[in-house]
């Protein structure tokens, strides 16, 4: 519980910045608004607003704090060192407390939660593949149907969950690592979970993967839902015990686990592929370009740690600006404010365009349906792939 | 003062989307990144195009309303602040319209971000060569509003020196070209005229700018002392020994923890003062430069010289030395700095007249200098809440400002005069010169409606030369 703590601070927060305006250009809603309401900046200003008058909320003020994406591009940048996403978070909770969140939000965060939801859209999804519904309303330009599009489920293994318990590797074992399954992943993204498992294989690891679906709560916790956020954090601590520590291959999700106070040792995979001795059988000479997750570089500052592993790996991707502004995904956002993330989407697609690449690597769900969304869209050819698929063409 | 006949006649042109009026909105735009003056606009209007700001102009002339241009707002002296007026903000400007690497330039809107311009043509071995610490953020428009100048300046130049040309929309809301691809010019400077203007003699709405070709090497030293005068005699002695570096920067130790609390760079925390100093040219030439500096700072120093051995190496220098003035954020809830300049051979005495402001004010003050160009930059820290404070800040800044222009110094080295250093103008200039001065200006803006209390006092002597001091004392 000592994040509370920390977050009762809002006023101490605030008055760290020094208002200098550096961090306007790394917030995508001030690149694509030009607002001083949609900055940074300006954004700090109305929490204070709304901290020293809670009872009467600004609905129009509160638009442009709500259109904030949470990524954090801002602290990167921040000289000052305001740990804006605090005073994000608990001005979420002041404003929750005097009014109720909007139908979706919570429809989406109880679904979630239920854990109901996501198979079932998994195999809807499928099925409208199989019988080429999507590509053809995904062509009409049907929002919805794009979206659909971008899951990752083509082939029927896509769909069928990994076996619970030990994935032992065929190598003296160097250690048991839990794989952090999630939620999201753990039903759309099986394809990847099976590439990290074949990974931490070949790398002499064993792999404990739960029963169950097990969910972080970062989509809770950024929408102020900080009670159901650390109730679904401390699921987990149990499953994972025998394990000598998990690996996230989930930026949102690494991220989100290692804000808590844990028993547990979260590894945001690339952390840990960082960490490790890597042979490679394969050299890479295809054109890519990396879109590192907000959640990787900004929340975790990890953006050091990923030059470092491609330079192991003696792959070079792309330099490309751009990069460190996120791309609109940002967990639900997309479904919230459907019309900011398109156009956040445009400003990371104008620079993208620029390349021709054969893929696209990231590392984080949300970033990859965006990502894959903004393919379609634009109609491109390369291949979207998460970082660990790109380390299992190399092994 | 706003008026319904004003905002009616702008709704019937402009999407409501594009005019914001909230007042808690309107709040957010009261300071720039001044925090110690504060005015809220009655109304900011985001153009998209050169049509439409001179279309917005023609309004307010018609309506007499006051107007004032707005890049990023990271302005330090209050510049693109106006009181009840409308804020013309041009954020949504922000396209590079051509690079022309043949020709060595590019033409782009005014709210392109300076560092965007130079990520742009990085890969072809070309930058943008003024480089305020705030390059991340202010855009071109009000780099070149400002003539800001950045740590390189002391051998590349100002903004000034980059421009090539300007589409600018007059206070009458007339447009018009000056300057164009070419390297000369055939009319009055005006380029120059428009570049450092403070947005008073016009708004900006495409900038021609120079591009210049990377250096063929580059070495960054860092130098340590346990004496500031030390560091400031040795920036003497380097330009006397005929080395110019591309960059002379001092940073002392105040400055440096605030760095270190938050950035970790890697600065000596006890060091009383540093200096980075980066050599760039030919790589012979960086090599003999390098020489006369380790020869002569040896008496200097109090440790030995550190030089960058990777691209990453220096440019986390480079970080902590741009971060460091919002790095005070760390120890303080605000500061308040200046730019004075003056005579390079009087840094030691300024900067000894600075700790002494210091003590009498019972105030601390970081400082940061563009050594090399005689740059001071006193960080004055102070408490916002706190008005006694707030005022002792600024009677801090007044006094090593005073001293600046009795050294044979100016007001202001990039940050510009705004509303900030106003008051000062009388003492920096003779009658005729500020009378030159406002003739200029009404030549331009005849109803006063541009940024007006900015940069030029309207009336000499009278009462309202002193706004911003008035706030304080009040
Ligand atoms: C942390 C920090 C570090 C800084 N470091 C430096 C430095 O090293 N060197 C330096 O020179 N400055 C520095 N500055 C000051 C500031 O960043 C510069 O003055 C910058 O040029 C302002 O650009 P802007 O886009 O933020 O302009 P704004 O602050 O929005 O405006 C500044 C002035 O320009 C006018 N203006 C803006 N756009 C236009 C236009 N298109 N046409 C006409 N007038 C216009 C405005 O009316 C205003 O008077 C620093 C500021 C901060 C906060
Ligand atoms: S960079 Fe930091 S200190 Fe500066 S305005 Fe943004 S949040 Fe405030
Ligand atoms: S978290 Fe992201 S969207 Fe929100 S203010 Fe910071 S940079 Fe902007």
């Amino acid at each position: 519980m000592m994040k509370l703590n920390q977050i009762s601070n809002l006023s101490k927060i605030i008055d760290e910045c020094v208002h200098c305006g550096l961090c306007l250009s790394s917030c995508p809603t001030y690149l694509t608004s030009g607002l001083e309401a949609k900055s940074p900046r300006g954004r700090l200003l109305i929490m204070n607003q709304i901290q020293e008058n809670p009872e009467v909320l600004d609905k129009e003020m509160l638009q442009h704090l709500n259109t904030c994406l949470d990524c954090r591009g801002c602290e990167t940048v921040c000289p000052s060192g305001v740990e804006y996403h605090l005073a994000f978070q608990e001005t979420t909770n002041i404003i929750n407390k005097n009014q109720t969140l909007p139908f979706l939000s919570t429809f989406i965060l109880s679904e979630i939660k239920n854990k109901k939801i996501l198979p079932l859209i998994k195999w809807v999804v499928w099925i409208s593949k199989k019988l080429r519904i999507l590509s053809l309303l995904s062509k009409l330009g049907i929002n919805t149907a794009i979206q659909g599009n971008s899951i990752p489920v083509n082939k029927i293994e896509d769909l069928l969950k990994i076996k619970s318990g030990i994935h032992k590797t065929n190598q003296i074992s160097k250690g048991l690592i839990g794989l952090y399954t999630g939620c999201i992943m753990n039903e759309w993204f099986i394809k990847v979970h099976k590439s990290t498992i074949n990974v931490l294989n070949t790398l002499g690891y064993n792999v404990f993967i739960p029963e169950n679906n097990i969910c972080c709560g970062a989509l809770h916790q950024h929408s102020g839902d900080s009670g159901t956020a650390f109730q679904l954090k401390s699921e987990s601590e149990n499953i994972f015990k025998n394990c000598d520590f998990v690996v996230v291959n989930s930026a949102g999700c690494s991220a989100e686990l290692k804000s808590n106070n844990t028993k547990i040792k979260y590894l945001d995979i690339i952390e840990f592929l960082n960490s490790v001795e890597i042979k490679m059988k394969n050299s890479w000479n295809k054109n890519i370009i990396w879109d590192a997750p907000c959640h990787l570089s900004h929340a975790q500052q990890l953006a050091t740690t990923t030059t470092e592993l491609f330079n192991k790996l003696k792959i070079e991707p792309i330099s490309w600006s751009g990069q460190e502004i996120c791309c609109g995904g940002a967990g639900n956002y997309t479904l919230i404010h459907p019309q900011e993330s398109e156009e956040i989407l445009k400003l990371k697609y104008n620079q993208l365009l620029k390349y021709e690449i054969n893929y696209l690597v990231t590392s984080n769900p949300g970033c990859h349906l965006q990502l894959e969304k903004g393919r379609q869209l634009y109609n491109r050819n390369f291949q979207i792939i998460h970082f660990v698929e790109l380390i299992e063409m190399i092994l | 003062m706003i008026t319904e006949q004003f905002l009616n006649s702008i709704k019937r042109k402009l999407s409501n989307e594009k005019i914001r009026i909230n007042p808690n909105e309107l709040k957010l735009y009261a300071n720039d990144g001044l925090q110690l003056h504060e005015a809220v606009p009655g109304c900011v209007i985001l153009p998209d195009s050169t049509e439409e700001i001179a279309w917005i102009v023609k309004q307010c002339i018609k309506y007499k309303i006051p107007f004032v241009p707005r890049g990023a707002g990271t302005g330090l002296s209050g510049g693109s602040v106006i009181s009840d007026g409308v804020i013309i903000q041009l954020s949504r400007l922000n396209k590079i319209l051509e690079i022309d690497i043949p020709n060595r330039c590019a033409i782009v809107q005014p709210g392109v971000v300076n560092a965007y311009l130079t990520q742009e043509v990085k890969s072809q071995g070309y930058h943008f060569a003024p480089d305020p610490s705030s390059q991340i953020a202010s855009t071109i428009g009000g780099n070149v509003a400002e003539n800001a100048g950045g740590p390189h300046t002391l051998k590349h130049g100002v903004t000034v020196n980059h421009v090539l040309g300007q589409t600018i929309v007059l206070p009458n809301g007339k447009i018009t070209k000056i300057g164009g691809k070419h390297r000369y010019s055939a009319e009055l400077d005006l380029n120059s005229l428009f570049t450092g203007s403070e947005g008073t003699l016009g708004i900006i709405s495409e900038i021609i700018v120079n591009l210049s070709k990377d250096p063929l090497s580059t070495r960054t030293l860092l130098l340590i002392f346990d004496k500031i005068s030390n560091a400031t005699d040795l920036v003497t002695e380097i330009l006397l020994a005929g080395v110019i570096p591309s960059a002379l920067e001092m940073i002392d130790q105040l400055c440096i923890q605030a760095v270190e609390n938050h950035l970790k760079i890697g600065f000596p925390k006890n060091a009383s003062a540093i200096l980075i100093i980066e050599l760039d040219g030919e790589i012979e030439n960086v090599n003999w430069e390098l020489e006369q500096i380790k020869h002569i700072s040896k008496k200097y120093v109090s440790e030995k010289i550190i030089e960058a051995t990777s691209e990453k190496d220096r440019q986390n220098l480079w970080r902590g030395r741009k971060h460091a003035a919002g790095a005070i954020g760390n120890i303080s809830p605000a500061f308040y700095t200046n730019d004075g300049v003056v005579p390079r051979d009087k840094l030691t005495p300024i900067l000894e007249f600075i700790q002494f402001v210091s003590r009498k004010y019972e105030m601390k003050i970081a400082n940061l200098c563009h050594a090399g160009d005689g740059n001071i930059h006193p960080l004055i820290l102070y408490n916002p809440k706190d008005k006694k404070e707030i005022k002792k800040a600024f009677d801090c800044s007044t006094e090593i400002l005073l001293k600046c222009i009795e050294y044979g110094g100016v007001l202001t080295g990039e940050h510009g005069i705004g509303i900030e250093k106003i008051h000062l103008m009388e003492k920096m200039f003779g009658k005729q010169e500020i009378e030159l001065q406002r003739k200029i200006k009404h030549g331009f803006d005849k109803n006063n409606l541009l940024n007006p209390g900015k940069l030029i006092p309207d009336k000499m002597g009278c009462g309202e030369l002193n706004i911003f001091n008035k706030q304080f004392s009040s």
